[in-house]
């Protein structure tokens, strides 16, 4: 049984069909490479499989359990405990310390203030491992591009997620930086068998890919399963 | 859950981060709301104290209880003897009362002719605080005239007034013995005060009054009181009470009050529009990051609470602020009455400010309910922004 699947998925903004009947199924351990030119519906399909945004036809199944039409505090609870975000402007909260963005997700999922230090300590342990630690306190807006593409990762990590989405994660870094985030995901795929659902332009990801899905106005063009699997 | 969405509420306020527009939007929607509550918390301060400084001068002035006679009571001696004893009675002192026409050598005048019975009367009214001349004893050699009523009448210690009255327009000159102040207008200008035995034979009554005046423990349980008597004489008289006596005035102070309080409600209404427009331009200045919470796990309605709570937190933060500043302005007028007043306009020299406890909870319960009024619209507008749409947000 596939770990996430979306079945016959379309979106249509008015008149203009964004993605239509795309059927995508990704195993744990998976990561999912949907490439693509800008405007193929790549962020439209991550949306839709991270139930961020609902099709206009086609359903989406978690583990088996449809989750498309989910009503609203049920799907933040299953965002919240089963998907994790890294986005191409990283999005961290401009608000909030690196620390704080990192262990929010962790506040959200058990509701307790009373937890306040063991999730501080979790994000913590987090940010030692991607080598931020000493960045805990700091706003995003100190960090470089890099940092914040790391802090972003260690967010959606923290809740232990069944499924990570990525869109464009290279976006807004430097080549050096990318070079470095593709590494961390494969070695966060191998290590902790993490699921990636990335989507992305940039073809660098084909290394470490399990499964490549090519979006072109809306539709698969193909799927390809690479040696990696 | 609160700590979270109350967290999030600080942060997004411009408190976390140095966010000086978010910052000052903030501080100017809750100094308007404390500038409201203090003006509030002031005006019906002072006119709490304006309120009881009246009543205090008519109750000083005039017994809380009367026992008034049809015309006349004659076994009012007996009366005394009966009531004296009921619990609550504090004093009771017989009075003969006859509007009158006094005339000096240069001036004719109407007022009043109290009789009193020197020795009781200080049990029922704080007669013997009023004397500006002379004192009760003054109340058997002469005639004791109100300090406004002497003025108009041109007159003093010492001088002679003749007093008319009655229906056969008796008249009697006395020797002006002492002079009266008790702060309330209408009485300084109008009360003559001798002793009882003296209108008794100005009028040629016999040993008879017309009416008993009765001084309770507790002033605002009159009324409670005045059933009891009036059971007790079993309803043979009319027993009133200086509530019943003073309704009208009471009833126009009460309603001014009122009226005070909503017109300056109006001053925390029109200081919440600036908390729905902090928190619409919070909401718009944040729809990124509420894209972001909505996608690491807050429902729409988590986002709700947060701009809900984000207001709420602004009015209370207003509200202890005025509540705060109020109290400590009230405090400074009280210690240190550096607000004057003309005395013969207000009967008051200095600015008189009571803080009633039932005024600050109507104050605190209208600046809660505007301010949610107020936070209501924009956390939903935050509720309803779509995730999506919000994370493209630029």
């Amino acid at each position: 049984m596939a770990l996430l699947r979306g079945e016959g998925l379309t979106k249509k903004y008015g008149a203009v069909t964004a993605l239509s009947d795309v059927t995508v199924e990704i195993q744990q351990g998976d990561i999912v490479v949907v490439l693509g030119p800008s405007g193929s519906g790549k962020t439209t399909l991550l949306n839709l499989l991270a139930i961020l945004d609902r099709p206009s036809s086609g359903r989406v199944f978690l583990n088996g359990q449809e989750i498309t039409h989910l009503p609203d505090p049920e799907a933040a609870r299953l965002r919240n405990r089963n998907f994790g975000f890294v986005f191409q402007f990283f999005h961290l909260l401009p608000e909030l310390t690196v620390r704080e963005n990192v262990f929010l997700p962790l506040w959200i999922k058990e509701r307790q203030a009373s937890g306040l230090n063991g999730y501080r300590r979790q994000a913590e342990e987090l940010l030692a491992r991607f080598d931020l630690l000493g960045k805990k306190n700091a706003y995003p807006a100190q960090l470089s591009g890099g940092e914040m593409q790391r802090v972003a990762i260690c967010r959606s990590l923290i809740c232990q997620p069944q499924v990570v989405f990525a869109d464009e994660p290279t976006g807004s870094i430097d080549r050096q930086a990318a070079a470095s985030l593709l590494d961390l995901i494969g070695r966060l795929n191998q290590q902790q068998t993490a699921t990636f659902v990335i989507a992305t332009h940039n073809e660098i990801f084909l290394q470490i890919a399990t499964k490549v899905v090519y979006l072109k106005d809306g539709r698969i063009e193909r799927t390809e399963k690479t040696k990696i699997t | 859950m609160f700590s979270l969405i109350f967290f999030l509420s600080q942060k997004f306020a411009g408190r976390g981060a140095k966010e000086n527009f978010l910052w000052f939007l903030s501080l100017f929607s809750v100094a308007g709301i404390a500038l409201g509550v203090t003006t509030l918390m002031l005006v019906l301060g002072v006119m709490n104290g304006f309120s009881n400084e009246l009543k205090k001068k008519i109750v000083g002035a005039n017994p809380t209880i009367y026992i008034e006679g049809r015309p006349l009571l004659h076994d009012y001696r007996q009366m005394m003897k009966q009531v004296s004893p009921l619990a609550g009675v504090q004093g009771i002192a017989p009075f003969l009362s006859s509007q009158v026409i006094y005339r000096s050598s240069h001036y004719l005048l109407g007022g009043i002719l109290k009789g009193v019975d020197p020795l009781a009367e200080p049990k029922v009214t704080n007669l013997a605080e009023f004397f500006r001349k002379g004192g009760l004893d003054c109340l058997h050699q002469g005639l004791v005239l109100g300090s406004e009523l002497a003025r108009e009448l041109e007159v003093d210690v010492g001088d002679q007034v003749t007093v008319i009255g009655g229906l056969l327009a008796r008249q009697q000159t006395f020797k002006v013995t002492g002079i009266i102040e008790c702060g309330v207008y209408s009485y300084d200008v109008s009360v003559g005060l001798t002793a009882l035995t003296n209108v008794q034979q100005l009028f040629g009554l016999g040993d008879v009054v017309h009416g008993l005046g009765i001084r309770s423990d507790n002033i605002y349980a009159s009324e409670a009181l005045a059933e009891k008597i009036s059971r007790l004489l079993k309803d043979r008289y009319p027993v009133t009470t200086w509530i019943q006596k003073n309704k009208i005035l009471f009833a126009a102070l009460a309603l001014e009050k009122k009226a005070m309080a909503i017109i300056l409600v109006l001053i925390i209404l029109v200081a919440s529009f600036n908390i729905v427009s902090t928190l619409m331009i919070t909401v718009f200045r944040k729809t990124r990051e509420i894209g972001i919470l909505r996608a690491v796990g807050l429902s729409a309605g988590d986002i709700g609470k947060i701009f809900f709570c984000q207001g709420l937190l602004l009015g209370v933060e207003g509200l202890l602020a005025g509540l705060l500043l109020g109290g400590l302005l009230s405090y400074l007028l009280r210690r240190y009455q550096f607000i004057r007043l003309p005395e013969f306009v207000y009967n008051l020299s200095r600015l008189p400010i009571e803080i009633a406890w039932k005024d600050v909870g109507f104050i605190s319960l209208a600046v809660l309910v505007i301010v949610s009024l107020a936070s209501f619209y924009p956390a939903r507008r935050a509720a309803r922004l779509n995730p999506v749409e919000a994370l493209k947000y630029e």
